[in-house]
């Protein structure tokens, strides 16, 4: 079938129409020739019946006249036609009397005359009967006529009687009507070729080979370009070209906004770097994009493209996921497929893919045919996904859960608590030493010890337990569930923060170093009533405050009284903000006095004039403002302040006896880069003798930053200030630093002075102190004298000067002035007496 | 498909060439050839009798005189015709475009005239009749019999009796004297006739050719070449079996052998070579022959109109063929 269908028109006409023209003209020929045919036997039958005639007629008046040389004459004239094969005169004695065949003659017909019946001679003789006969065989025509010979004038040949037999051959006519009936037909024949293949060359010129034309056209694998098609066909033809150069037109114009639209999804598939595949589920089978094996770093052939491959790539963890979102997309829970999940790549590494994708054909009962999707890598935005979750619920150093987890932490187990009827603890920790050790040797090292202590907590928790990490040397451990009863629970908690405080002051060992710690504790219990995990937190924080300032013990438990004093500070804070705004702070002065009663300096002291609050206690806001960095501010004050004050006395001249003012100044001021440019500029602004001022610095700050406080220390000296070191005995002393130093003076502090009448131990110290600063040539100022006891004592004991309420309490700067100026009506004159007996 | 179309393409061109050969070979009537009875034709119906002609390719008429052979040939019904040269220049006279090919004989003696047994001599048949046929054979007998005897036409009666008829007639008794030619002149002579004078004094040789119709002669040249072989060939034959022959041609002609054998003493058989020579030439003999006759004839009314070239008549073609092929 499809071999016809080949088969050009150019054959197929043609040969319809051959075949039903021979068909035609075959049937129309052989009845033409039957007719012609059977025309011609009749046509001859009667020539050869008018012969035969004639010949009676003739022959029966030559032979009645016994002419028998006239007969042969007419016999012979007939016969001049070939087809005349025998004309023979038979008479009834069957001789042959005359022939055309002169040989014939007087022959015994029988045996001489071809297809002569002799038996047929008595019936034409007698019966004077005309017989025809047709031999089909020979195709001869053959006549038996009677024949009267008889001669009336002679008697005795009376009875002669005879026939005519003629044999007349048709085979020359037949022949020629066959060959006449085959030259027509070899002219139709020719006729109809020739008018065939006109007709096949001009189907073929005009519409065979227009339309051979228009196939080829079709036939273009290009069909963004623009498609030339012949349009000179006639007729019909013209019409297909014509409509098909329109169709290819609009199909050009299709196919071309099909492929740009088609290039706009590849070049952004190929921009998004994304792999494609295509499952077909009918036989399980899923084709890769290029892209996707190479994300996988498969060559082109090397991956299976059976989808058990594919499940068998699927980390196992991910696998059901995968699979069970899969199954949300086939059951129409979830219009596209969409999963994260890790795929093994060619290498056996994991590799992080999103993969999605959308059903987009269905069987007729809707289960799904076709998925077609796409895979993204993922992986570098899974990792920082992942480290950025870290980093958000984790402490980079420490590896601990940060503040985030932590107070979501706390909520759940503040809320599980609550449920469960059970109290637990959240205990803030702080290091003590943390902060110098990052200070003193860098963040390598700090961080290290932070990293050390955490792995010992967490050796230190049991199961339940969470520790986590904040800021600094800050760590906070939950304890869930510790008891029903929140004292048992305290208790517990107390017991656990005990624990870890001793296994904290365990030496850690840091680059061979040994360091020791020492912590601060703060419990809090919970759940508490309107506290949530911020408040918890901060409430921990505070009992560790609390801690830090207790003497002694620390561990502490948040109580209400802290926070409310935390609070008051944190208040405090804001007020010291606002007095120094408002210029509510002044400058005291409490005046210092030698053995002599002579008035020989004066220590400056800050003093606040609340606005609202009146006077507020010094040792209330110095410390809130050594914490909140306010002293660095209130600091620069006073030392500005005081030389402000110490210009106009001096303008106004100094007693010769008033050799000191002291200024004291925190730790914190001190190692402010700017401190010594500061008093440099201070004093340049002031014009004051720098070798009246004495600075007093703590012995704490001389433990923290040695080397830095030297530098800067002796910086100050060489343009002439002096030191002191105050509070002198109670720090963490070192004589060491004492012949470093640039230091002119030490104060004892009044603690060794409260008890010093009662307490002989006290007054060994004081005498040793006095004693070694004799030794080392600097003068010892006593301080906190509040009796003449202690005055007598002192003075006794070999100290130079003398400071406290009993010798003067710090005076307004007015008042100070008028003391300064106008003799010593502030120095208690008991004590002046007193020191006069001593000398 | 290319398959295809080279087929067709073959089966065409077959189907083509095969009906032009066939309308090449149309159906061919056979040649038709007839010869009035006389000795040296018959070898034509020996070599039918000798199965030389194939029946399907030659169709011989026997006529019974030279008459009816020369009207067969002049109503278009011979292709080839034996004749006398008188008959074919009467033919010429009458415009019937022929062409001489052959020449079979001379008569000497075959051409006679015979009378009743009481006639002795050529005197005796002053107020006598005599039967002829009009024909130079004929008249030239007539005319030297005249010459020799000093009769004319006045003191003679004379008579048109056929070849075929003379039997008849002398047995009739009613003509006293006949020009008869071979083989009846055997057969009177049989029955007591007496020969006062025959062809072979007479000057003017009786010549027998064979002639053709001229559109014949080109149409079918091939056949009148196969004829004349086989006629020559039977001639052959008649001299290496003259009993033979001489008994199947005495069949035909209704006379004993030994007659016919007499017979052909009076005729001088002309060989193909001889033939062809008396043909040949400019002018030929032949042409010299029927010139001279034709003067004759005219002379004594035979002849409308003299033919003016006696050298077209004549094609030595076919002859050249039959001997050297």
């Amino acid at each position: 079938m499809n071999n016809v269908n080949k088969l050009s028109l150019r054959v197929i006409i043609p040969a319809i129409l051959f075949a039903i023209f021979v068909l035609l003209q075959g049937c129309v020929f052989y009845l033409e020739y039957q007719q012609a045919q059977k025309r011609l036997y009749i046509e001859k039958e009667q020539y050869i019946k008018g012969i035969a005639g004639n010949l009676q007629t003739t022959l029966s008046n030559t032979l009645m006249r016994l002419e028998k040389a006239q007969a042969q004459h007419i016999v012979s004239e007939t016969a001049l036609d070939q087809n005349f094969k025998t004309i023979a005169i038979v008479d009834h004695n069957q001789q042959i009397i005359l022939s055309n065949d002169l040989r014939k003659k007087y022959m015994f017909s029988k045996l001489q005359l071809e297809q002569y019946d002799g038996n047929l001679l008595p019936q034409v003789i007698e019966k004077n009967e005309f017989i025809f006969q047709y031999n089909d065989r020979t195709q001869d025509l053959i006549v038996y006529a009677p024949l009267q010979m008889l001669s009336k004038g002679n008697s005795l040949n009376r009875k002669y009687n005879g026939l005519i037999f003629i044999r007349y051959s048709l085979t020359s006519a037949i022949k020629s009507l066959q060959y006449n009936a085959l030259v027509s037909l070899i002219k139709i024949s020719t006729t109809l070729l020739v008018t065939l293949f006109l007709l096949i060359y001009f189907l073929n010129r005009i519409i065979i080979r227009p339309l051979n034309q228009l196939a080829l056209s079709t036939n273009i694998s290009d069909l963004s370009n623009k498609i030339e098609v012949d349009q000179s066909g006639i007729g019909e033809v013209g019409l297909l070209q014509n409509s098909f150069a329109k169709l290819a037109n609009e199909v050009k114009n299709n196919i071309n906004r099909l492929s740009a639209s088609e290039q706009r999804w590849l070049y952004a598939l190929s921009g998004a770097r994304d792999g494609v595949w295509d499952w077909n589920i009918c036989d399980d089978n899923v084709y890769y994009s290029t892209r996707w094996k190479e994300m996988l770093g498969y060559d082109k052939s090397d991956i299976g493209t059976d989808i058990d491959e594919w499940e068998s790539r699927i980390h196992p963890e991910d696998l059901f996921a995968v699979l069970q979102d899969l199954r949300f997309h086939f059951t129409g829970r979830n219009s596209f497929f969409e999963n994260t999940h890790r795929v093994r790549c060619f290498n056996g590494e994991y590799r992080w893919i999103l993969s999605r994708g959308q059903t987009v054909s269905w069987d007729a009962d809707g289960q799904p045919l076709r998925v077609i999707g796409t895979n993204t890598d993922v992986s570098v935005y899974k990792e920082s996904q992942e480290k950025i979750k870290q980093q958000t619920q984790f402490d980079e150093i420490t590896q601990l859960p940060n503040r985030s987890q932590l107070l979501a932490h706390i909520a759940q187990e503040a809320a599980r608590a609550q449920h469960n009827e059970l109290h637990g603890a959240v205990i803030f920790i702080e290091c003590n030493q943390y902060k110098t050790i990052n200070d003193l040797q860098g963040h390598f090292k700090g961080d290290e010890l932070l990293y050390l202590i955490a792995r010992r907590l967490e050796e230190l928790k049991s199961g339940p337990d969470f520790i986590a990490h904040l800021q600094g040397s800050e760590f906070v451990a939950v304890l869930p569930d510790l008891h029903k009863d929140s004292e048992h629970a305290a208790e517990m908690a107390l017991e656990f923060a005990q624990h870890l405080d001793k296994k904290l002051k365990e030496a850690f060992i840091i680059d061979g170093e040994d360091v020791v710690l020492s912590c601060v504790l703060g419990i809090e219990l919970f759940p508490t009533a309107d506290a949530d995990a911020n408040d918890l937190l901060r409430q921990s924080a505070m009992a560790m405050k609390n801690a830090k300032n207790n003497e002694f013990s620390n561990i502490s438990f948040f109580a209400r009284e802290i926070e409310q004093k935390i609070l008051a500070r944190h208040n405090l804070q804001k007020q010291i903000h606002l007095g120094l705004e408002n210029q509510e702070f002044t400058l005291y002065f409490q005046p210092r006095i030698n053995a002599q009663g002579e008035l020989t300096g004066a220590e400056a002291l800050t003093r606040w004039l609340h606005g609202a609050q009146g006077w507020v206690n010094p040792g209330d806001f110095i410390p809130v403002a050594e914490d909140c960095g306010l002293i660095l501010p209130l600091g620069d004050w006073v030392v500005k302040s005081s030389f402000e004050q110490f210009a106009q006395w001096q303008k106004l001249g100094l007693p010769e006896s008033f050799t000191t003012l002291s200024i004291n100044v925190s730790p914190k001021q001190l190692l402010q880069t700017t401190f010594v440019r500061s008093i440099e500029r201070y004093l340049e602004e002031t014009q004051i003798d720098p070798g009246f001022i004495e600075i007093e610095i703590t012995e704490n700050i001389l433990v923290a930053h040695m080397d830095l406080v030297i530098n800067k220390l002796n910086t100050l000296r060489e343009l002439g200030l002096r030191f002191a070191i105050d509070d002198f005995g109670t720090g963490y002393s070192s004589f060491a630093y004492l012949s470093v130093l640039p230091v002119s003076t030490l104060k004892i502090d009044q603690s060794f002075i409260v008890n010093l009448m009662h307490d002989e131990n006290q007054k060994v110290i004081v005498n040793a102190i006095i004693s070694m600063a004799q030794a080392l040539k600097l003068d010892v100022v006593a301080e906190g004298i509040e009796s003449q006891e202690q005055l007598t004592f002192l003075t006794a004991s070999g100290c130079t000067q003398f400071q406290g309420y009993y010798i003067g309490t710090p005076l307004a700067k007015k008042d100070f002035q008028t003391l300064l100026f106008k003799g010593h009506k502030t120095v208690h004159s008991s004590s002046k007496n007193e020191l006069k007996k001593i000398t | 498909m290319k398959l295809f179309f080279l087929f067709a393409k073959r089966l065409v061109c077959l189907v083509l060439l095969v009906s032009f050969i066939s309308s090449c070979q149309p159906y061919k009537p056979p040649l038709t050839v007839a010869a009035a009875p006389w000795p040296n034709y018959e070898f034509l119906f020996l070599a039918k009798q000798l199965n030389y002609l194939n029946p399907e390719q030659f169709s011989l008429f026997e006529l019974p005189s030279s008459t009816s052979v020369t009207q067969a040939f002049q109503t278009g019904k011979l292709d080839v015709a034996f004749l006398s040269l008188d008959e074919v220049l009467t033919l010429v006279a009458l415009g019937i475009d022929l062409k001489i090919i052959s020449v079979i004989d001379q008569s000497v003696g075959g051409d006679s005239l015979l009378a009743k047994p009481e006639i002795k001599k050529l005197q005796d048949l002053k107020w006598r009749s005599i039967g002829y046929e009009n024909k130079a054979a004929g008249a030239l007998l007539l005319d030297e019999m005249m010459s020799l005897s000093g009769l004319n036409n006045q003191t003679i009666q004379l008579y048109e009796v056929k070849q075929n008829e003379v039997k008849d007639a002398y047995m009739q008794g009613n003509i006293d004297a006949l020009i008869v030619r071979e083989p009846q002149k055997q057969q009177l002579l049989e029955l007591g006739a007496v020969e006062l004078l025959n062809s072979s004094i007479l000057e003017q040789r009786i010549t027998h050719l064979i002639v053709t119709r001229e559109d014949s002669f080109y149409s079918k040249e091939e056949q009148i070449t196969e004829l004349l072989k086989r006629f020559y060939k039977a001639q052959e034959y008649y001299k290496e079996n003259p009993k033979d022959a001489l008994t199947t041609m005495s069949v035909r002609l209704q006379v004993y052998p030994y007659l016919l054998e007499k017979s052909f003493s009076g005729t001088l058989f002309i060989e193909p070579r001889d033939a062809l020579m008396r043909l040949s030439g400019s002018p030929s003999n032949i042409e010299l022959q029927a010139s001279q006759l034709s003067k004759f004839m005219t002379a004594k009314n035979m002849l409308g109109k003299i033919p003016s070239n006696f050298n077209s008549l004549i094609s030595t073609r076919i002859l050249e063929r039959v001997i050297y092929e």
